[in-house]
């Protein structure tokens, strides 16, 4: 929100100039997410030719309506590949410092907290240099054979204007392809269901309604309603960054890898953990529904979908995509003592941390509600078949959409690795829980990295009979399930922005 | 986690500069004091004014504080705590002998000014105790 200034009313940026991806989420089954570098590869580089070639496949927010496109794409540049392309001032850069100094800087791994396996200094296999990668581009096509041509349009393209393809995996030919996952393009490799909780990307009526969901908190250029300010959002018609940036946004791109097996089994070890069946017995759960439940406390949503909230003893098709959900129990005296609400889903439970909806925040966290972020991410590598790892790289192609990556995907990710953004007594313990899921936890030789951390998982549980007498199920030594393969801050530049790049004229 | 800051701000010379570093030192605790409060993040704040070599005269101002979660997510926080806030950003920012373009009224330039003047690294600081001042304050 700007400074000392009665606003004018709010506007709705224009779908035709925003890349589609924020908006909306693709279904189509088949896509891939090619990497660029504008170092170049033998011949003079042309990033004009390149932009030119792909501009008509460049897909806006507006609706399609019946006629999805078979084949389309979008495009995210790095600070460093805006730099080159000359749009980026190469001092007093008016962009968000997270974005200028990248992913892998001191600043934005304190909050992300990538250690051992996944230090950035491990990232994309080291088949290239964190700093090299300069341009991501998201194919999208409804066919096998589609989405072969339109890599073969960009791939050609980028060829034979000079650009070098940087690989991020080494199996395969190094590309990222999306993977579908028990033939349900909604799941993902641990089996759950996915892409269910999106902010709504509404406009607000006024100062008094705004919200963090609103769109004004994730596309550049709408300051006076936004809690947000993505940037750079100053006068377009001085800061030619800020006109360039203008209806753009910014994807943190993030490769996570799922360790499957480790996963599976650390459910059933605990699903076949003696103190924990004893515990267990007055659900009358066999062993399969027992994996299953602590599978729903990790993540706060049973598989198919169904939050713990609203179906606490068993996923319910009603309610499997249901969104319509808070924590906060009613009639609890203060929101601290909201014990109740933790025998549904456990505080550390992935989607309460992610986003703990009216769970009261400490008061740092201001008195806005939690920030969100913009989910479109898909599975990479095949599925496993059984409980026993087969060396095969797979995860999750994360696609985290936000107006400023910093405010709220690293806040996040910081939520997700020190749980201490709630008030005493349950959440804000002395020595502050990490996400269930996420997260390096702090492991030999790096005890020290997450200073106060515990990796200890608590599911706090109530036995009907005994109601007088809540227990708990404390999981300590929690593994890490997730690496990180890498990581790149994009702009997800505006469509007239992109025609600029392909033309040399701002619309 | 904390959070060290140490923004070093080299000021103009001339005697209304000087003496509105004079000002920000006598009232800065006054200040900061309701704002931090309401935050709950900043486990100190100081205010010192480095005299120049000549020891005539301050050479620059320097603010030294920590404070819990990290730098980049959290400069909002200050940021969006009040006018009072960005009146002191400003009034600091208007006799600095680098600065953005005044007034500063948007979150990032505020964000890019702070980082650009901080000569401290995240793990530039000795902490006794993990703990938040959230925490500390509720008596956990
Ligand atoms: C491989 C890594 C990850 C897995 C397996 C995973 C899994 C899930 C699942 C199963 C859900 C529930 C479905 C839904 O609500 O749509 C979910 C929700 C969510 N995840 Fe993740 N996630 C991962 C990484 C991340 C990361 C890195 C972030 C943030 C930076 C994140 C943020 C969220 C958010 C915000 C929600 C929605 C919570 C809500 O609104 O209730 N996730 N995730």
């Amino acid at each position: 929100m700007m400074l000392g200034k009665t606003p004018p009313p709010p506007v709705t940026p224009d779908n035709s100039n925003i890349q589609g991806l924020v908006i909306r989420g693709y279904t189509h089954p088949f896509s891939c997410h090619l990497m660029f570098s504008f170092k170049p590869n033998g011949i003079t580089l042309n990033t004009k030719g390149f932009f030119s070639d792909l501009y008509p496949k460049v897909q806006s927010a507006v609706d399609w309506g019946n006629n999805k496109p078979v084949s389309m794409l979008n495009i995210g540049i790095t600070f460093y590949g805006l730099q080159i392309l000359g749009v980026a001032q190469k001092s007093q850069s008016t962009f968000p410092d997270e974005f200028q100094q990248g992913p892998w800087s001191v600043a934005s791994q304190q909050s992300l907290g990538d250690f051992n396996d996944s230090a950035p200094s491990n990232w994309w296999y080291n088949n290239f240099q964190n700093a090299d990668l300069h341009c991501v581009v998201h194919a999208y096509a409804l066919t096998d054979t589609a989405l072969t041509d339109i890599i073969s349009l960009i791939t050609t393209s980028a060829k034979s204007n000079g650009l070098t393809e940087v690989f991020p995996l080494k199996s395969g030919d190094g590309r990222l392809y999306q993977s579908i996952i028990d033939n349900n393009p909604a799941k993902i490799h641990f089996g759950y269901t996915d892409g269910i909780s999106e902010p709504a990307l509404g406009t607000p009526a006024n100062m008094a309604s705004r919200n963090q969901a609103d769109l004004d908190n994730f596309v550049i250029g709408y300051p006076d309603y936004s809690i947000i300010d993505p940037a750079p959002s100053g006068n377009v018609s001085t800061n030619p960054e800020a006109k360039f940036a203008f209806d753009g946004f910014y994807n943190a791109f993030r490769i996570l890898y799922q360790d499957v097996a480790g996963f599976n089994n650390f459910l059933l070890a605990q699903a076949t953990n003696p103190t924990n069946v004893a515990k267990l017995s007055y659900l009358g759960l066999n062993q399969d529904e027992l994996v299953e439940w602590f599978a729903a406390k990790l993540v706060g949503r049973w598989r198919n979908g169904s939050p713990l909230i609203l179906s606490p003893d068993a996923p319910d098709p009603a309610t499997a995509q249901s969104e319509d959900f808070g924590y906060a129990t009613a009639g609890v005296k203060s929101p601290n003592q909201d014990v109740p609400s933790s025998f549904k889903c456990p505080f550390s439970a992935h989607t309460r941390v992610a986003n703990p909806r009216d769970q009261t925040l400490t008061p740092g966290e201001g008195n806005l509600g939690p920030v969100r972020i913009v989910r479109r991410g898909i599975s990479y590598g095949v599925e496993l078949e059984g409980n026993t790892d087969d060396g095969v790289d797979r995860g999750l192609i994360g696609l985290f959409l936000c107006g400023s990556i910093a405010q709220q995907f690293e806040k996040l990710y910081g939520w997700m690795n020190y749980n201490n953004f709630s008030p005493k007594p349950n959440f804000s313990v002395k020595n502050p829980p990490q996400d269930a899921l996420l997260g390096n936890r702090p492991t030999s030789p790096n005890l020290n990295n997450y200073p106060g951390v515990v990796t200890t998982f608590t599911i706090p549980i109530q036995n009907p009979a005994t109601p007088t007498q809540p227990d708990s199920i404390v999981i300590s030594g929690l593994p890490e399930f997730i690496k990180t393969r890498g990581t790149a801050y994009c702009l997800m530049p505006s469509l007239k922005a992109l025609n600029y790049l392909a033309t040399g004229v701002m619309a | 986690m904390a959070t060290p800051l140490s923004l070093y701000i080299p000021i103009k010379q001339d005697a209304v500069s000087q003496a509105s570093a004079q000002k920000l030192y006598a009232d800065f605790m006054d200040i900061v004091t309701p704002i931090l409060t309401e935050i709950q993040i900043v486990h100190y704040a100081r205010l010192v004014l480095i005299p120049n070599a000549s020891k005539k005269g301050i050479n620059a101002i320097m603010l030294i504080t920590s404070f819990d979660g990290a730098m980049n997510p959290y400069l909002s926080t200050f940021w969006n705590s009040g006018p009072g806030f960005k009146t002191l950003v400003n009034a600091i920012a208007a006799i600095a002998i680098t600065h953005p373009p005044l007034p500063i009224v948007t979150l990032s330039v505020f964000e890019n000014f702070i980082t650009s003047n901080n000569l401290s690294q995240p793990n530039d600081l000795y902490q006794a105790y993990t703990y938040t001042v959230a925490q500390i304050n509720s008596g956990e």
